[in-house]
């Protein structure tokens, strides 16, 4: 999976008149595999850019790969991608490959702030999108199961889990984004519906001289 | 040697057929995992055997010219298929 996430986007960045920065999620319910996978894809990422660098560069790389061993557990990490946008309709072109957890709502212990300000992941920002997020609220949100891959989700206690997306309850909507996605995919339907009537007629229409042979096996 | 199994349909090409060997043979076939833009240029897709995708044996410059200006119309759209995934 993370080698063909690495095909799509080398394949964009060689080709990019090909179409817009392909938007590709990772979505785990693990900060730590996420973490690692991202970690990976940018390792294996500059491994790819620095096949094109000169002698001189390749020089001056090796110096700063030393990196600090870091003891922080990424579960406790608030900061944890507090960089990304709070809605996923205002995520950039430059957030993606975005490698992010599907749910981890953090509750925090102190009295005076009982979700903490910091679960920028998916679902928040979804939520976000959908109008039903108020982050001082408390960690009301509706409930539906989401299949998800629960193996790799380490248990904690402490920090239940209390998020779930509503999906498909008709009076919301998902972001432009994603609908433009779902629009823009061309199914055979949408071939038929959409295209054929487009595409050249003297090669659609075999009449006349333009007869069309066609084998097949009974 | 003839080929007892043949069957020749003449009318108007049918778009699922045309539809699956876009899909199929030029963008989904083992034959463009080397190549650069992931399809067949034309005169690979001509060079297709016969007997491993032999629906538009005879109209395969027809079906690139279809296939060139479903490309360009999807690109216009802003759309992407399955095989651009």
């Amino acid at each position: 999976m993370l080698f063909k996430m690495l095909a799509i986007h080398r394949t964009w960045q060689q080709y990019p008149d090909m179409g817009p920065k392909p938007r590709q999620v990772f979505i785990t319910q693990s900060r730590v595999l996420a973490t690692k996978v991202e970690e990976y894809f940018v390792k294996l990422m500059s491994s790819l850019d620095t096949a094109a660098y000169s002698p001189e560069e390749l020089r001056g790389i090796g110096k700063d790969v030393e990196q600090d061993i870091e003891f922080v557990d990424q579960d406790d990490n608030e900061q944890w991608r507090s960089d990304l946008p709070g809605k996923f309709s205002e995520l950039l072109d430059e957030n993606f490959p975005l490698f992010i957890t599907y749910d981890r709502v953090r509750i925090s212990l102190s009295p005076k702030h009982p979700i903490s300000p910091f679960y920028e992941q998916l679902c928040t920002m979804l939520q976000n999108d959908i109008g039903r997020g108020n982050r001082n609220d408390g960690f009301i949100i509706p409930e539906t199961h989401v299949h998800g891959d629960e193996a790799t989700s380490p248990t904690s206690p402490t920090f239940p889990r209390k998020s779930r997306l509503r999906a498909g309850s008709g009076t919301t909507s998902s972001s432009d984004y994603m609908q433009q996605f779902r629009r823009n995919f061309v199914s055979y339907g949408e071939f038929l519906a959409s295209y054929w009537d487009h595409l050249p007629q003297a090669l659609t229409r075999g009449l006349g001289e333009r007869r069309w042979l066609i084998r097949g096996v009974l | 040697m003839a080929h007892p199994w043949r069957v020749i349909i003449i009318g108007d090409p049918d778009p699922a057929l045309v539809f699956g060997e876009f899909m199929g043979v030029i963008k989904g076939s083992e034959h463009t995992v080397g190549t650069e833009r992931r399809c067949l240029d034309r005169e690979s897709y001509k060079s297709v055997s016969v007997r491993s995708q032999g629906t538009f044996y005879h109209k395969r410059d027809d079906i690139y010219d279809l296939f060139m200006a479903y490309t360009k119309l999807k690109r216009n759209l802003q759309d992407y298929d399955a095989a651009d995934r």
